[in-house]
């Protein structure tokens, strides 16, 4: 188990430094001078040279690289030259609508994703299973962004029930607050829920197969019974490791999700950032995205060996 | 001798006809589904070459905002008074360019990558899979926008970005079928007659994982088609004049009170492309290899 | 207790299974025995109700004055584990990997009956005193990978009869164990048995395990019950050519309880192997494979019963091992 958490933790390390040797290069070196990208090629000589100073782009690379990584290390995370924001301030102040888009989207999908696979494998090759299958394939097909766009329409412009777009944040007014977001997580939540659901059908599937769900039949469960006392708790392992996948969904979900509903959050703030050619701004945003999902990862990893018994006692595991 | 000529003459033949029929029935109806919204999808993109209602980004300010059936205008006009028909079809174009160059490059490389790692020492293949693990795991708007944030919004970035985004996918379906070739007795004993690795992987590994890869592509195109309206939606993808299903439906989403039915047509256009390339894959997973017919192909 | 009678199993319209007639009287110990794909372990998930969907089941199954084919799924799941309970050929895959001993022994007993906490685990620790394993208390708390293939056995056999069945299917139970705890199992198997009262069907392809269990035995080819009767009377005077092949594979047969003395020993095994699913002969289905075969056999014959309630069907019969 020491040895699982060990490896996690150095994959987490690993593919943290690659990102960032990613994120880092393609910033600096793609297209050309990050300077002109910022000011454009008509920009005055003096503002040039200050802000290559500033930036510290005079600098060897791999000085300019780790100058980076310490700052983001100690929360510095730059200032945007246009809006002259310290950018880790603004984060912090933007996290609230995100975090609810991607919390309140786990809470939808995850349940949701599990009754649906769940009923969907239970009753496969029976009619039933066909509604959750087109439900799916629709759900996967749909643009989140059409979806958020609809829901507007229908909900909040001809139906009036809920907010078309603003946030009001959960401190000030909970009730108030959560009504802000349930367009946007239903609109979030619908593709991720389809892409879980077929994982989860496939992970029963899979499960129902096994010598032990007989047993468990054997001993009076019925398979419905079998499926959720035995089945879902043996399903999870398989599926905890692409829950790794759905995090990142979620995210990505989350910065179309609140440009559709202009909700103050992190996604809206880089894709603004990202059209103000901030460079800056979206390498150390990306970064930390990027981190969040990465430590999400890791967290799971340590789930799914303390889910696991075999791994638990195990010293050296193949995962 | 004359009656077997005429019996073997014909019996061949009404045998392949009907085996063919009975072939072509097994075939699962996601494939027929998929294939029909594909061709329709291409056939679209074909006509635009030579023929739409309108000219690219003819303006008909006389015409703004005409709702559907408006004579002239099946589908009525956009804001600026653009024809809806020809935006969509121009749209489709750029979809499918954007896809088509991402999905065969990112096809092509991540490929190449899986199959390396899959062919490379066992010291070296677990920490390079975690690796493009983790890399399946970040999501390809993040990508978007660093390369966006540097190069500017456009068609190149948008087809970057969706590159950069499905070369972990194609890498990471790759490792784990190439694995169980290359271990398979057969192929082992090629080593021992003198071939070498890039030799087996071409001509063994390769060829049984192609119908794998078939269904990726399907796949993978489906999703190029999302993101790249997504990035377009967000003003990250392909500027004007270009037209895009994407940005289309950003255009609509101020108009949700005045024209509420322009949002119907560019999303409806989406969905039903990328529904045709996933059920186009479901189907040709089942007819490829009918024993794993299993949904959830990431 | 338990009788088939006219049980017919299609399944993609070929008939599996043909069982006219087969019982299994209250304490008794019925062996069911033949080749791998001859329709025995069809046979016990047919009595079970745990065939596949896609199978059709005709005919009867009574159990104790119930016909257990005329149940559902939620029906049948009250007479599964309560009043029948099932052992299975592989125990480390007949378990649930990521479930505590305890909560699967006692899986049957929160089931069917009104115990809770203490006594359910008091019962558990009672359980598996019964099949011998150590430290109960501790193991209740263990996982299946953290056991050899003879405690999960165990463990499978305690949570088997953990609600009292009154009869216990054991398909192939030993199969996959070493030799030597194949013995102590079965041993298990026959004194828990008597204890309790227990009827006990032990399915095996092996005719000396079986000799070493049962008081009768059914002989089952191509899902045809071929010969029946008590033990005795079958090894030491076999009617069908088909058990006398199977006898002769294994010429060990013991006299006395020695078991390690014969296992292992089987040395001639019958010509051919057994026909894929539909690909039987019409009449005697093992007519392609006999040494004794006459034209007779194309047709299929009609059960005989001699004294001691010995039945068989065959046109030849000898009473002697094939040569």
């Amino acid at each position: 188990m020491l040895k699982h958490i060990f490896r996690s933790f150095f994959t987490l390390i690993f593919a943290a430094l690659v990102g960032s040797v990613v994120v880092f290069v393609l910033l600096r070196q793609l297209g050309g001078d990050v300077v002109t990208a910022m000011l454009g090629k008509e920009a005055a000589p003096i503002d040039v040279s200050y802000l290559r100073e500033e930036l510290g782009l005079n600098q060897p690379l791999i000085v300019q690289y780790l100058n980076w990584l310490g700052d983001i290390a100690r929360g510095d995370l730059g200032t945007s030259y246009a809006m002259k924001l310290d950018v880790f301030t603004e984060m912090m102040r933007r996290l609230g609508p995100t975090a609810m888009l991607t919390i309140g989207g786990l809470i939808v999908s995850v349940p949701l994703s599990l009754i649906l696979g769940t009923y969907s494998a239970i009753n496969a090759k029976k009619i039933r299973s066909g509604f959750v299958d087109v439900f799916t394939t629709v759900g996967i097909a749909v643009p989140t962004f059409w979806v958020g766009l609809l829901f507007a329409l229908l909900f909040g412009v001809r139906l009036g029930w809920l907010p078309t777009g603003g946030y009001i944040p959960f401190t000030e007014d909970p009730l108030q607050s959560i009504r802000s977001v349930i367009l946007p997580v239903a609109a979030l939540s619908l593709g991720v829920t389809s892409v879980f659901t077929r994982y989860v059908r496939t992970a029963m599937l899979d499960v129902m197969n096994e010598d032990f769900m007989r047993s468990a039949m054997a001993r009076g469960r019925t398979r419905r019974g079998a499926a959720i006392i035995h089945g879902v708790r043996n399903a999870s392992i398989p599926l905890v490791t692409v829950a790794a996948l759905q995090f990142g969904q979620l995210i990505a979900g989350a910065v179309v999700v609140e440009n559709v509903f202009v909700l103050p959050g992190i996604g809206r703030l880089i894709v603004i950032s990202t059209l103000g050619r901030e460079v800056v701004v979206v390498q150390s945003l990306a970064m930390v995205l990027m981190l969040i999902i990465l430590i999400l990862n890791f967290l799971v990893d340590i789930a799914y060996g303390f889910l696991d018994p075999r791994i638990r006692d195990k010293e050296s595991v193949d995962v | 001798m004359s009656d077997t000529s005429t019996i073997t003459a014909h019996t061949p033949e009404d045998v392949s006809v009907s085996r063919l029929r009975k072939r072509l029935r097994a075939l699962p109806i996601t494939l027929y589904l998929g294939g029909t919204l594909i061709s329709l999808f291409v056939f679209v993109v074909l006509v635009s070459f030579i023929w739409t209602p309108y000219p690219a980004n003819k303006l008909n300010l006389a015409n703004r905002m005409a709702p559907p059936g408006t004579p002239g205008f099946l589908l009525g006009t956009d804001r600026a008074g653009r024809d809806v028909i020809t935006e969509l079809m121009l749209g489709a174009r750029n979809s499918l360019y954007v896809s088509v160059v991402s999905t065969v490059v990112a096809m092509f490389v991540g490929t190449l990558i899986g199959l390396s790692i899959a062919g490379s020492n066992k010291m070296l293949q677990r920490p390079l899979t975690r690796l493009v693990d983790t890399g399946l795991a970040l999501p390809g708007i993040l990508t978007a926008m660093v390369i966006a944030a540097k190069l500017g919004a456009g068609n190149t970035t948008a087809t970057i970005a969706i590159i950069a985004w499905q070369i972990p996918v194609a890498a990471r379906v790759t490792i784990g079928p190439a694995r169980q070739i290359l271990a398979l007795d057969y192929v082992e004993a090629a080593y021992s007659y003198g071939r070498k690795k890039p030799y087996v992987i071409r001509h063994h590994v390769l060829p049984n994982i192609s119908p794998l890869l078939i269904v990726l592509g399907s796949v993978m195109f489906a999703a190029a088609i999302l993101i790249e309206a997504a990035l377009a939606f967000l003003g990250v993808g392909v500027q004007p004049p270009t037209s895009s299903w994407g940005r289309f439906l950003n255009e609509t989403q101020s108009l949700l009170e005045a024209a509420p039915y322009l949002m119907f047509f560019p999303g409806i256009a989406i969905v039903l492309t990328t529904l045709g390339f996933n059920l186009l894959g479901d189907g040709l997973r089942t007819a490829l290899d009918p024993q794993q017919s299993r949904s959830g192909l990431a | 207790m338990l009788q088939l009678r006219d049980v017919r199993v299609v399944i993609d319209g070929h008939e599996i299974i043909r069982i006219d007639e087969l019982d299994l009287a209250p304490g008794s110990r019925l062996g069911l025995v033949g080749e791998s794909g001859s329709g025995k372990t069809m046979t016990a998930k047919a009595i079970a109700g745990l065939l596949p969907d896609e199978s059709k089941v005709s005919g009867s199954v009574i159990f104790e004055g119930q016909d257990l084919l005329t149940l559902n799924d939620r029906e049948m799941s009250k007479v599964r584990g309560k009043r029948i309970g099932f052992v299975f050929q592989d125990p480390a895959r007949s378990l649930n990997p990521m479930m505590r001993i305890g909560k699967q022994v006692s899986e049957a007993i929160r089931i069917h009956s009104d115990l809770k906490g203490d006594a359910v685990t008091a019962k558990v620790i009672d359980l598996l005193h019964q099949v011998q394993l150590p430290e109960p208390e501790t193991l209740l708390r263990r996982y299946p990978h953290q056991l050899s293939g003879g405690q999960q056995q165990r463990v499978m056999i305690a949570a088997a009869i953990a609600a009292d069945p009154d009869l216990l299917i054991a398909d192939e139970p030993t199969t996959a164990l070493d030799v030597t705890v194949q013995e102590e199992i079965l041993r298990l198997l026959i004194s828990l048995s008597e204890e309790r009262k227990m009827s006990l069907m032990f399915v095996s392809h092996d005719l000396g395990v079986i000799r070493f269990v049962c008081d009768r035995v059914a002989v089952i080819y191509g899902g045809n019950i071929v010969e029946s009767g008590r033990i005795e009377d079958v090894v030491a005077h076999p009617m069908h050519r088909y058990t006398a092949a199977l006898l002769a594979a294994n010429p060990g047969m013991p006299k006395d309880d020695n078991f390690s003395a014969f296992i292992g020993k089987r040395l001639q095994t019958i010509t051919g192997s057994v026909p894929a699913v539909g690909k039987f002969p019409s009449g005697c289905r093992f007519r392609n494979r006999c040494l004794s075969a006459t034209d007779a056999c194309s047709t299929m014959p009609s059960p005989i019963t001699t004294g001691n309630d010995h039945r068989y069907l065959c046109w030849n019969p000898g009473d002697r091992g094939q040569s």
